[in-house]
């Protein structure tokens, strides 16, 4: 199985870093990442009128080479090229002036622009050939667990270019997976849901008594939940909506509780209520719900335990009280039979 | 020294005095009866750690204000009493708990960083601070000194003694990496079985010394660790300062969670000792945080926008493989040392990431652990105090021999 698109951001922004254990082939090659899911509009030559939303993944620069290296990152299958027909159409002045990259004014004329699509190696097959159909001036790159090599094009650095043709290989590294974090922008549904469960955890050990999707949002984002725009805020305060209802129905019912009403969960069994002796039994039966919550929602099972949304356990189909009638039991059942009451 | 006399202090110049008397009057009384008076005890100092919840921010921008309200707020939990001082930067608390009184002077001159001064019991101040401020209080923690800042000690002071702890959380799941990796050329020569690789059981260790070269003994000893002495970290030194134109000294015994006993005649010698250890440690955490604080920082404008990074991990490197399984048990299981609520994610067989919360203080944090590393996460507003504290409790219990980046530069 492939890489995630989180996955491969993280694994090409730990490229550009020294961290241990990781290659550090771009920063080894002299490049800094200079933004993160970069956004800037600039005009579609193609079409008058009309602007062109640029909106790559990642976005380096060689101060000493003067080149800029755009690259966007696709783990799934091909879509065709209109993303990357944008990026190739940018050029040294629209990154200056639109994207504000700090670019030397005085050689921007000979700054040069290396547009990268990385794919996983699964789908090399769906990829190459449309590159070389339409002889695409975006160069193609390929990444799995073990490697990450060039197969297409080959861009105006001549060094990086030579290093990652031969392929820079992965064997006896470990990917790095928590430099940046899964971006309500996101399509990575799991990984998303993975950050409101992490939001509950602090909530619940911090011991506050009530979460909402905003409060998810903010904690996991801080200051920068204000930049995303509208449609990804509410994409994510959907999805944050959704898990804590989910959290609140199955494992997590015995920590939280939905307030009707009021949309917002309350969280049940805080540590700070719990008393000195259970305190440490109650943390860790939290951290077991946890778990056993993602890995169901990772493989994408079914909930199978106790569901406190219905009213009693004799709704759950098959399941039959045994137990003496007594008077008092007998008069109820034929009341509400009845339809009558007998308060 | 009674309740009256902790009350009678107002100044640095009063805080000075009382404990130049206490200290100096249980030297002379320990030199010349060989024990100390009724109610006479060693002067100890508690450095601790203090981050109020209220302070989300990227600095630790806050005042003494904000310490005394916080330590004013827990009053309601324990049978406590905090007062001011005419010196805005000195607080008074006094504690209570089955009939044992501890009572402590607070330097906050940094209200970051604290110091609990006192001279009451060792087992009532114990109690307070180790057992309910930092263990229940997610505001405040302890100073944790891994081996280095221990180490680093000798650069500040006169070593003339050292203690080394061993604790082993982890049994006979243990190998040496170097011996797996010559089992390992030893079967690519032979081209056939290879004796399976040792398990060794890790032995429990403690051991003091008081030497005058006590850091030259402990470094040839930690330079020879064998399969007999496997792990020798260190966990607390003794130091000494002198006065050369007054003819005085200090002893200071510092242990690596924070704690620094006093002995001898001058106060002030103890304080230099006291406040030198506190200064190394802030110093060690701040550039922490300035260096591995992983943070998204915005980029934009009105016509564009993008996120720059910023920081990175904090890279450990073991010299022996664990079993993983048992490592994560060990690691993530709400328990002391670590104290760590966590949920793992498997990325590959034997490797894993974990986004947990740190119960010390409540904050986040994120590992990724596999045999031969570690790489901690520390998000922008977790205290630094926090890698210094795992760094300190995998030494300390599960591999001293470990790798770390230098906490001193």
């Amino acid at each position: 199985m492939g890489l995630t698109e989180l996955q491969q951001v993280n694994a090409v922004v730990g490229l550009g870093m020294k961290i241990g254990k990781w290659p550090s082939t771009l920063a080894d090659h002299g490049y800094t990442l200079d933004k993160i899911e970069l956004k800037f509009r600039i005009t579609d030559k193609s079409q008058p009128g009309v602007n062109l939303v640029i909106n790559p993944d990642l976005l380096y620069i060689h101060e000493v080479r003067n080149i800029s290296l755009i690259i966007e990152l696709k783990s799934g299958t091909y879509q065709g090229f209109k993303q990357l027909d944008g990026f190739v159409s940018v050029t040294a002045i629209d990154l200056y002036r639109y994207g504000r990259v700090p670019l030397d004014t005085k050689v921007i004329a000979d700054h040069e622009i290396h547009v990268v699509q990385i794919i996983n190696t699964e789908f090399l097959d769906e990829y190459l050939p449309e590159f070389e159909r339409l002889k695409h001036k975006a160069c193609l790159w390929h990444i799995d667990k073990d490697a990450i090599q060039a197969k297409y094009g080959n861009g105006p650095d001549n060094n990086l270019h030579r290093t990652i043709s031969t392929g820079v290989s992965f064997k006896g590294y470990r990917i790095p997976t928590r430099l940046v974090p899964a971006l309500p922008t996101s399509d990575d549904r799991h990984s998303l849901v993975v950050t409101v469960v992490k939001a509950v955890m602090h909530f619940w050990s911090e011991s506050n008594r009530t979460i909402t999707p905003l409060q998810v949002a903010e904690d996991q984002y801080g200051s920068l939940w204000g930049l995303f725009g509208t449609e990804a805020q509410s994409q994510y305060l959907k999805i944050a909506e959704e898990t804590l209802d989910d959290m609140a129905r199955c494992e997590f019912h015995h920590f939280m509780r939905f307030g009707p009403g009021e949309s917002k969960w309350t969280l049940l069994r805080l540590p700070n209520t719990a008393s000195s002796g259970q305190a440490t039994k109650t943390l860790q039966n939290f951290q077991t719900t946890m778990s056993e919550y993602t890995q169901r929602r990772l493989h994408k099972k079914k909930y199978t335990g106790f569901n406190p949304s219905q009213e009693n356990i004799l709704d759950i189909p098959g399941v039959v009280r045994e137990e003496k009638i007594t008077r008092r039991g007998r008069k109820k059942t034929t009341a509400s039979k009845t339809g009558t009451s007998i308060e | 020294m009674n309740t009256k006399t902790f009350g009678q202090i107002k100044t640095r110049r009063d805080f000075l005095d009382a404990f130049q008397e206490a200290m100096g009057g249980a030297h002379e009384h320990l030199r010349s009866h060989w024990s100390f008076d009724k109610e006479q005890n060693l002067a100890k100092s508690y450095l601790v750690e203090f981050h109020p919840r209220s302070h989300k921010g990227k600095g630790h921008e806050w005042d003494q204000n904000i310490v005394f309200s916080a330590l004013k707020n827990i009053s309601a939990h324990y049978d406590t009493r905090v007062s001011r001082t005419e010196d805005p930067t000195l607080l008074i608390l006094s504690h209570e708990d089955n009939k044992q009184k501890a009572e402590f002077v607070i330097d906050c001159y940094d209200p970051r960083f604290l110091t609990f001064h006192t001279i009451s019991n060792a087992r009532a101040s114990d109690n307070f601070i180790l057992d309910k401020l930092t263990q229940n209080e997610p505001e405040f923690d302890r100073f944790w000194f891994p081996v280095a800042l221990l180490e680093n000690t000798e650069t500040r002071e006169r070593v003339t003694g050292f203690e080394a702890k061993f604790d082993p959380l982890l049994d006979g799941h243990h190998i040496l990496l170097q011996e797996l990796q010559a089992d390992q050329s030893q079967k690519n020569h032979s081209n056939g079985h290879s004796a399976k690789p040792r398990l060794t059981n890790k032995p429990k260790l403690s051991m003091h010394i008081e030497r005058p070269d006590a850091m030259g003994i402990y470094k040839d000893l930690k330079s020879r660790v064998s399969d007999l002495l496997t792990d020798m970290p260190l966990d607390g030194v003794l130091t000494e300062r002198s006065d050369i134109e007054v003819n005085t000294y200090a002893k200071a015994h510092i242990k690596s969670y924070g704690k620094i006993t006093g002995r001898g005649p001058d106060f002030n010698s103890y304080l230099q000792i006291v406040n030198g250890t506190l200064e190394s440690y802030a110093n060690a955490v701040t550039r922490i945080e300035e260096r591995y604080w992983l943070k998204l920082e915005p980029q934009t404008t009105d016509s564009h926008q993008g996120f720059s990074i910023t920081g990175q991990p904090f890279t450990i490197q073991f010299n022996r493989l664990f079993n993983m399984s048992a490592l994560l048990d060990v690691m993530f299981n709400c328990k002391a040392p670590f104290r760590l609520m966590g949920n793992v994610e498997q990325v590959e067989e034997d490797y894993f990431a974990i986004d947990a919360i740190d119960l010390h203080i409540n904050q986040r944090v994120s590992f990724e652990i596999a045999p031969e590393l570690m790489r901690i996460y520390l998000y922008e507003g977790t205290c630094g105090n926090t890698v210094v504290r795992i760094l300190r409790s995998l030494q300390h219990h599960i591999d001293s021999t470990l790798n770390h980046p230098s906490l001193t530069e």
